[in-house]
C-alpha cells in the first residue's frame, strides 16, 4: 500500500433489506487531493459517507484510513480517528454558542477529578475556536451568538469550522451549499480553498457542476449504488460527467476509482 | 468597544456583542408586578395607602417592609429548591411531574427516622419506630430521605433514557406511586415531633438559606461545567448531541436523580419546618415548581433556561401570593391569576421560538 | 392425612362464612390525618368483633371511583357498607348504587340526608357545633383577659370547597354577631386549605402588614398549629393571642399543653369509625336504626385536656 493514500475503500457495500443502497463501491483519496461525489438523488452517495464514518454498520466491505484498516463502531470512533464529517443533517445544537457546538462531546475541561461536573475552559476554547475560524476564514459576526440565531449559512459554517479546529486528517462535507444562497455559497467555496491551500484532504458530494469544476481535483459519479466514473478535473468537463449522471455513458462500471 | 479580528480573507467577526438576555425581561416583569401591587396600595380605599414592600408607617426598623420581603422568599423557597432540579430536567428536554409526590414519600421516611422520644416529658403520641429510632443524629434521617429522592430519580431516569418511555408518562407513574408509598408508609397517619436538631434545618430562615446555597451550586454547575453543556445539548437536539459523543442516556439518568434528590430535600426541610410529615405533603408542588421555571423562562421545548430565570420565577411568585393576601383578597383570584400567568409564559415562549424560526 | 385437614379446613371456612359480617368501606382519602382516625376505629372495632370483616378502599377524592367502588361491594355480596362521601352532593348516586344492601354514610353529610331508605343512614357528629363551640370559647377567653372593649383577629379557612369549611368558617361569623361576642372582629380572613405550611405562610403575611391582633380562629387544628409556629418565629407572646382550632389532634394537644394553642374541638373520629361499623352491622341484621346517628363534639381547653389526651 501506497503511503500518500488517506482513505481506500475495498467493495464497500450497504444493503438497506433489499435496497442495494451502496454496491462494491473502490475508491481511493490520495493526500491533499480534494474529490467530489456527483450522482442523482438516491444514488447512494450519503450512504457511502454514513459507511465511513461509522454512522452506520456496512454490508460488507473494507476501510483503510492512511493504510491501517479501521472497523469503526460509531461517528465517535471515526472523528478521534481524525475524520470530520459535515451531515447533510447539521448536527449541531441550536441553543448553544459557536464554541460550545465546536467542542461538544470534547469539551476542553479543568478540575477533570470532579467527574461530569468537571469545569469547562471557556476561554482556551474560545480562543481554539477564533483560530479554527481564521485559520478557514469563517465569518461569523459573534461567535458568543446561538446557533438558532443563525443563518443557513452561518450555520453551515459552524459546522465546516468543526473539521479545521480539530486539524482533521479527513474532512467529508455532504451537500455543504444545498440550502445556501449566492453569497453563502461562496464563504463555504473559500472555506474549501483554504483547506486546499493548506493541503487538508477533502471529499465533498455536490450538486453543483460549477462548483465541483470550480473546486476539485478529481471526480466521483455514483448511480444506483455504483461508481460508475473516475474522471480527472482536468480531462473532463461538464457534460461529461452529467452524461454518466444520466446513465447516457459508462454502463461497464468503473474498476478502481 | 468592539473587539474584531481578523480572519485570513479579510472576513470579521466581532467577539463581544451580547444578545439582551431573556433574564432581564423577567427582572422587568418581576418590577413590574411589584408596582402594580405598590400602586393597588396606594388606590384602593380600604388600604389606607399601605405599601408592599416599604415600611410606610414607621412600624419596623428600616425603610422596607422587612418581614414582608422575608415572607415572599420564605414562602416559595422550598418549592424554588424543587423547581432547580425541575429547571434541569426542563433544560434536558425532559419534564417531572413526580416531585410533589417524592416531596410526600421523602418526608415520610425521612421524619420516621427524626423523631424524638419525650414531648413535653411524655412518650411521643406519633411515635413510628420503637426506642431504637428515637433521638438519631438528625443525619442520619437526612441520608435516608435523599436516598429515597435519589431512588425515585434513577427510576425516572432509567424508565425515561433506557426504555424510552415518554417523560411525562413514566414521572405520572412515579407521582402517583410515590404518593402511594407516601401514604402506606404510615397507614396515612401524621409523623411528628422531630427532635431539635433535625428541626433546626427547617427553622427561620434556614429553608431560604439552603435554597440560596443550593441555587448559586446549581447556577455554577449549569453554566460551567461539562454537566451542564450537555444538559443543554440535549435539550436541544437530542441527535446532534449522540452524534457528539454524549452519552445520552446516562446523563439523562444523572439529570433526573439530581432532581429527585433535590425533592426529597426539600422534603426535609419542609418537614423540619412544619414539625411534622403528613402523607398528602408536596401535593401538586410539582406544578407549581414547573410554573416557576416556565415563568422564569425555561422552554419547554427544552435547550433554553437557567436557574437565575427559576429564581425570579419563584420570586414573582412569592410576590403575587404575599401580594394578594396584602390586598385582602380571596385565594380563588390569586389561583386565576396564577394560572393566568402562566398560560402567557408559555404562550411568550412559544413565540420567541416562532420568531427564532422565522429568523432562519 | 393432608385431604382430611383440607376438608376440615374448608368445613370451618364455611361454617364461619356462614355466620359472619362482610363489610365494605370506602373512604374519601387516605391521606387525610383526621380520616386516618376515623379509619382505624373502624378497622380496630371491626377486628375486635368476631366474625366481622371488614375491607377498606380509598376513593382518592374521586366521587366516580367511589360509586364504582360501592357497585363492587354490591356485587361482592357484601352484607353491609360504609361510605365517607367524597362528594356530598352525589348522596342520590352512592345510595342508588347501594340498592338493597344496607349503607351507612360517615362523618360527611350527603344531600339526600333527609331522604334515606330504611336499610341507610348516617352517622357523624353534628358539624354546626364545632365551629360555635371554638368561636364562643374563644369569645369567653378574649372577656377573661378583659379585652370586651374590643378585640380583632383573623379567621383561616379550610378548602373553599368544603362543607365543613364553610359551615364552620360561618358559625364563627355567627358568633361574633351576637351580642355578647360582638366586641370581636376580622381583620381579614383567608383559606390555607386546611395545611399546617400554607399556614404558616399566611399567617407571617399577615404579620407582615404589621396590624396587631388578639385571636386567631382556624377552621382545623394543623392551621392553627402553623399559624402559632409563625407567630412563635416573629416572637409574638403566645399568651397574649388566643388561638382556636379544631379536631383535637395529638399535634394539637401538644400544643395546647405547651400554653400555645387555647381551645380546640373534639370530633370524635374514633368514635364515628366505630359507630358506623356498629350501624352497618345493626343494619344488616334487619335491625331499625335512627336515619341520623350522632356523635357529640367536645370542647377541649387547657382545664379538660387530659381526658383526651390518649382519645385521638
Ligand atoms: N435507512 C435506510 N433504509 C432504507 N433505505 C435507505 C436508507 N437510507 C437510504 N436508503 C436508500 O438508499 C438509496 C441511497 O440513498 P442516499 O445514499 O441517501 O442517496 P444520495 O445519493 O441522494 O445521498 C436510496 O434509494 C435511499 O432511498
Ligand atoms: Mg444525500
Amino acid at each position: 500500500m501506497q503511503d500518500d493514500i488517506v482513505l481506500k475503500t475495498e467493495d464497500l457495500t450497504k444493503h438497506y433489506g433489499g435496497v442495494h443502497a451502496l454496491d462494491g463501491a473502490n475508491f481511493e483519496l490520495k493526500k491533499g487531493e480534494h474529490v467530489a461525489i456527483m450522482g442523482d438523488n438516491g444514488a447512494g452517495k450519503s450512504t457511502f459517507v454514513r459507511q465511513i464514518t461509522g454512522v452506520e454498520q456496512r454490508t460488507r466491505g473494507k476501510i483503510w484510513l492512511y493504510g491501517k484498516e479501521v472497523n469503526f463502531t460509531g461517528p465517535i470512533d471515526a472523528r478521534e480517528a481524525g475524520i470530520e464529517t459535515v451531515f447533510q443533517t447539521l448536527a449541531l445544537a441550536d441553543d448553544l454558542d459557536v464554541p460550545d457546538n465546536l467542542f461538544l462531546g470534547r469539551e476542553l475541561t479543568f478540575w477533570n477529578w470532579l467527574g461530569p461536573f468537571r469545569f469547562l475552559d471557556y476561554k482556551a476554547m474560545r480562543q481554539a475556536t477564533i483560530a479554527g475560524l481564521e485559520k478557514t476564514a469563517v465569518k461569523i459576526p459573534n461567535i458568543k451568538n446561538t446557533i438558532r440565531n443563525m443563518s443557513g449559512g452561518q450555520r453551515q459554517c459552524v459546522a465546516i469550522a468543526r473539521t479545521a479546529t480539530f486539524h482533521s486528517r479527513l474532512t467529508i462535507m455532504d451537500e455543504p451549499t444545498a440550502a445556501l444562497g449566492v453569497q453563502e455559497t461562496e464563504q463555504v467555496e473559500n472555506i474549501i480553498r483554504q483547506l486546499k491551500s493548506v493541503g487538508e484532504p477533502l471529499i465533498l458530494i455536490s450538486h453543483n457542476m460549477r462548483q465541483v469544476m470550480d473546486l476539485v481535483d478529481r471526480i466521483i459519479v455514483f448511480r444506483r449504488g455504483r461508481i460508475v466514473a473516475n474522471l480527472k478535473r482536468d480531462e473532463t468537463d461538464g457534460q461529461d460527467v452529467v452524461a454518466y449522471i444520466t446513465g447516457a455513458k459508462g454502463d461497464d462500471v468503473a474498476d478502481v476509482a | 468597544m468592539a473587539e474584531t479580528s481578523h480572519g485570513t480573507g479579510g472576513l470579521t467577526f466581532d467577539k463581544s456583542k451580547r444578545a439582551w438576555p431573556n433574564e432581564l425581561n423577567i427582572f422587568i416583569a418581576l418590577i413590574l408586578i411589584i408596582c402594580i401591587f405598590e400602586a393597588l396600595g396606594q388606590l384602593l380605599p380600604y388600604m389606607n395607602g399601605q405599601s408592599l414592600l416599604f415600611d410606610t408607617k414607621g412600624r419596623f426598623d428600616s425603610i422596607f417592609n422587612e418581614a414582608r420581603i422575608k415572607i415572599i422568599i420564605l414562602q416559595v423557597s422550598i418549592i424554588g429548591i424543587i423547581a432547580l432540579g425541575v429547571t434541569q430536567v426542563i433544560i434536558a428536554g425532559g419534564i417531572d411531574l413526580s416531585s410533589g409526590s417524592i416531596v410526600g414519600a421523602s418526608a415520610m421516611i425521612a421524619m420516621s427516622f427524626a423523631q424524638t422520644e419525650l414531648v413535653n416529658g411524655n412518650p411521643n403520641p406519633k411515635a413510628i419506630f420503637g426506642p431504637w429510632a428515637m433521638d438519631l443524629p438528625a443525619i442520619i434521617p437526612v441520608i435516608v430521605g435523599l436516598l429515597c429522592g435519589m431512588l425515585a430519580g434513577i427510576i425516572n431516569g432509567v424508565l425515561i433514557a433506557y426504555t424510552r418511555i415518554p417523560p411525562f408518562i413514566a414521572t405520572l407513574g412515579m407521582m402517583v406511586s410515590a404518593r402511594g408509598v407516601a401514604k402506606w408508609w404510615s397507614r396515612g397517619n401524621p409523623i411528628s415531633f422531630p427532635t431539635e436538631d433535625y428541626a433546626w434545618i427547617g427553622s427561620g430562615m434556614m429553608p431560604v438559606i439552603w435554597f440560596v446555597l443550593l441555587a448559586v451550586l446549581f447556577h455554577i454547575i449549569l453554566r460551567y461545567t461539562v454537566y451542564g453543556k450537555h444538559t443543554y445539548a440535549i435539550g436541544s437536539n437530542e441527535d446532534a448531541a449522540r452524534m457528539s459523543g454524549i452519552k445520552v442516556a446516562r446523563h439523562k439518568v444523572l439529570v433526573y436523580t439530581i432532581a429527585g434528590m433535590l425533592a426529597s430535600f426539600a422534603a426535609i426541610i419542609l418537614s423540619a419546618k412544619n414539625l411534622t410529615a403528613q402523607s398528602g405533603m408536596g401535593l401538586v408542588y410539582e406544578l407549581d415548581a414547573i410554573a416557576m421555571a416556565v415563568i422564569g423562562g425555561v422552554s419547554l421545548a427544552g435547550g433554553r433556561g437557567s436557574i437565575i430565570g427559576t429564581c425570579l420565577g419563584m420570586l414573582i411568585f412569592g410576590v403575587i401570593i404575599s401580594g394578594f393576601t396584602y390586598l385582602k383578597l380571596d385565594a380563588f383570584y390569586q389561583e386565576m391569576v396564577k394560572g393566568f400567568i402562566i398560560v402567557a409564559a408559555v404562550v411568550l415562549d412559544q413565540w420567541r421560538q416562532k420568531k427564532a424560526a422565522a429568523k432562519t | 392425612m393432608k385431604k382430611t385437614l383440607l376438608v376440615v379446613g374448608l368445613t370451618a371456612l364455611m361454617s364461619t362464612a356462614a355466620v359472619a359480617q362482610e363489610l365494605g368501606a370506602s373512604i374519601a382519602r387516605f391521606d387525610d390525618n383526621f380520616l386516618t382516625v376515623m379509619r382505624n376505629g373502624m378497622t380496630d372495632h371491626a377486628e375486635s368483633l368476631d366474625g366481622v370483616s371488614l375491607q377498606v378502599e380509598d376513593a382518592n377524592d374521586d366521587i366516580g371511583r367511589q360509586i364504582d367502588q360501592v357497585k363492587n361491594f354490591v356485587a361482592a355480596g357484601v352484607d353491609g357498607i360504609i361510605v365517607n362521601i367524597v362528594d356530598t352532593s352525589a348522596g342520590a348516586a352512592v345510595s342508588e348504587a347501594a340498592g338493597d344492601t344496607p349503607l351507612v354514610y360517615v362523618n360527611r353529610e350527603p344531600d339526600n340526608v333527609n331522604e334515606l331508605p330504611p336499610t341507610q343512614a348516617f352517622v357523624a357528629s353534628n358539624e354546626i357545633e364545632s365551629g360555635t363551640l371554638e368561636a364562643f370559647q374563644i369569645c369567653r377567653n378574649l372577656r377573661a383577659a378583659g379585652k370586651a372593649g374590643g378585640a380583632k383577629g383573623y379567621l383561616m379557612n379550610g378548602q373553599l370547597s368544603n362543607q365543613a369549611a364553610v359551615q364552620r368558617s360561618k358559625d364563627v361569623h355567627d358568633v361574633i354577631g351576637m351580642d355578647m361576642c360582638n366586641f370581636m372582629t376580622l381583620i381579614d380572613e383567608q383559606t390555607a386549605n386546611w395545611s399546617r405550611d400554607e399556614a404558616q405562610s399566611l399567617m407571617t403575611n399577615w404579620l407582615s402588614a404589621g396590624e396587631e391582633f388578639d385571636f386567631v380562629i382556624a377552621n382545623n387544628d394543623e392551621m392553627a398549629i402553623g399559624a402559632i409556629q409563625a407567630m412563635k418565629a416573629a416572637g409574638i407572646d403566645m399568651a397574649a393571642v388566643e388561638v382556636g382550632g379544631v379536631d383535637a389532634t395529638q399535634d394539637a394537644l401538644v400544643a395546647m399543653q405547651a400554653g400555645e394553642l387555647d381551645v380546640t374541638v373534639f370530633q370524635d373520629a374514633f368514635g364515628q369509625g366505630r359507630g358506623s361499623v356498629d350501624t352497618a352491622i345493626a343494619l344488616s341484621k334487619g335491625e331499625e336504626v335512627d336515619s341520623k346517628v350522632y356523635i357529640p363534639f367536645k370542647l377541649v381547653t387547657p382545664d379538660n385536656i387530659d381526658s383526651f389526651l390518649d382519645k385521638n
